[in-house]
C-alpha cells in the first residue's frame, strides 16, 4: 500500500471510530433526554459538540497538509489543535474554580476530559500504524 | 421565598436524576461515591446533583473523619407543599415568577461572574441589567462621580453610558456633581 492509500485508510478508521463517538453521544442525549435527565442531556450534547469540534479540525488538518501522503504532518497539525483549542476551556474552568460555579466547573472538566480522550484515541492509532 | 428562589428550587427538582438522589437521601444519608454506586452514576454526575440540591436548601452535607455525607433537609420535606405556594406574590400573581424566571434569564445572559459582557440595546433588558447594577449602591448615600465611576467600572469598562442610563431611568439621581440612589 503506498503512502497515499496507507494515509487515507488511517483517516477513514479515525475518521469512522470519531463518528462512532459521536453517535454513542447523540444516543446518550436521546436517552438522557426522554428519562427527564436535562441536564446529562445537555453535558452529553456539549461533549458530542466537542467530538464534532475535533472531527473537523481532523478534516482541516489534512486539506492544510502539503502532501496528503505523510501522515505525519497530518498528525503534526491535527495534535497542535490539542493545545490551541482546550486553552480556553481551560481558562474558563480557572475562573469558574474561582468564582465558585460548580457548573461551569462540570461542563469545563467534562469538555477538557473529551478532548483528551479523542487526542488519546489518535495518539494510539497513530502508534499501531508505526509499530 | 420570593419568586426567582421558587422558580430556582423547582427547577432543582425537575430533573429525574435529582430525584432518585433525593430518593435514594430519603433511605439515609449516603456519601457521593456510595450514591454514584447505587445510582449506577458517575461521582462527578452525582457531585453536580448534590451540589444543585445544596444550593436551593434541599440537601445539607456532613464532614465526618473520612467522608462528606449528604442528608436530606428534614425541614424542608417536612413542609406541606401548599406551603411552597403561600407566598402572596406567586399566588396570587403568576405574573411576578414569569417576571422573575424572565429577569433570570437576562441575568444569566448579559451577566457572567458579576461583570456586565454587554448593555443590551433593548430597553427592557437594559431596565434588567442596570437594577441589578443598582444593588452596588446603598440607600441613603452620597457618591461623588468618581465614586459612582468606580463602582460602575468593576462591572463594565463604559461606566459613563451606565451612569447617565442610571440617571435616566431615574434609578439615581444628581445634583452638583453628587449622586444617590432613589430606589
Amino acid at each position: 500500500m503506498d503512502q497515499i492509500e496507507s494515509t487515507n485508510a488511517f483517516s477513514r478508521e479515525f475518521l469512522e471510530k470519531l463518528s462512532i463517538l459521536k453517535q454513542e453521544r447523540a444516543k446518550a442525549v436521546a436517552d438522557l433526554s426522554a428519562s427527564g435527565r436535562t441536564d446529562e442531556a445537555r453535558f452529553s450534547r456539549i461533549q458530542m459538540n466537542i467530538v464534532e469540534i475535533f472531527e473537523k479540525m481532523y478534516h482541516a488538518s489534512v486539506k492544510m497538509s502539503p502532501s496528503q501522503e505523510h501522515l505525519e504532518t497530518i498528525g503534526k497539525s491535527y495534535m497542535s489543535y490539542f493545545e490551541t483549542i482546550p486553552k480556553n476551556w481551560q481558562l474558563a474552568l480557572e475562573e469558574a474554580k474561582q468564582f465558585g460555579n460548580h457548573e461551569a466547573v462540570h461542563i469545563e472538566t467534562l469538555k477538557l476530559a473529551q478532548a483528551e480522550a479523542i487526542k488519546t484515541m489518535f495518539v494510539e492509532a497513530l502508534s499501531r500504524i508505526k509499530s | 421565598m420570593s419568586p426567582e428562589q421558587q422558580v430556582k428550587f423547582f427547577k432543582a427538582l425537575a430533573d429525574a436524576s435529582r430525584l432518585r438522589v433525593i430518593s435514594s437521601l430519603m433511605e439515609s444519608p449516603k456519601y457521593v461515591e456510595l450514591l454514584a454506586e447505587r445510582l449506577e452514576l458517575a461521582a462527578s454526575t452525582v457531585s453536580f446533583h448534590l451540589k444543585k440540591l445544596e444550593e436551593v436548601g434541599l440537601v445539607t452535607k456532613e464532614k465526618d473523619q473520612y467522608y462528606i455525607t449528604y442528608a436530606l433537609t428534614k425541614e424542608v420535606f417536612d413542609k406541606p407543599l401548599s406551603a411552597w405556594f403561600e407566598s402572596a406574590s406567586v399566588a396570587t400573581n403568576e405574573e411576578a415568577a414569569r417576571e422573575a424566571a424572565y429577569r433570570q434569564k437576562i441575568i444569566d445572559s448579559f451577566i457572567k461572574y458579576n461583570k456586565i459582557k454587554s448593555i443590551p440595546v433593548q430597553r427592557k433588558k437594559r431596565l434588567v441589567v442596570l437594577e441589578y447594577l443598582l444593588e452596588a449602591f446603598k440607600m441613603d448615600t452620597r457618591y461623588t462621580e468618581r465614586e459612582v465611576n468606580i463602582i460602575i467600572a468593576d462591572y463594565h469598562d463604559d461606566f459613563a453610558t451606565l451612569r447617565r442610563e442610571l440617571i435616566n431611568e431615574r434609578m439615581m439621581a444628581r445634583e452638583g456633581g453628587i449622586y444617590w440612589r432613589m430606589r
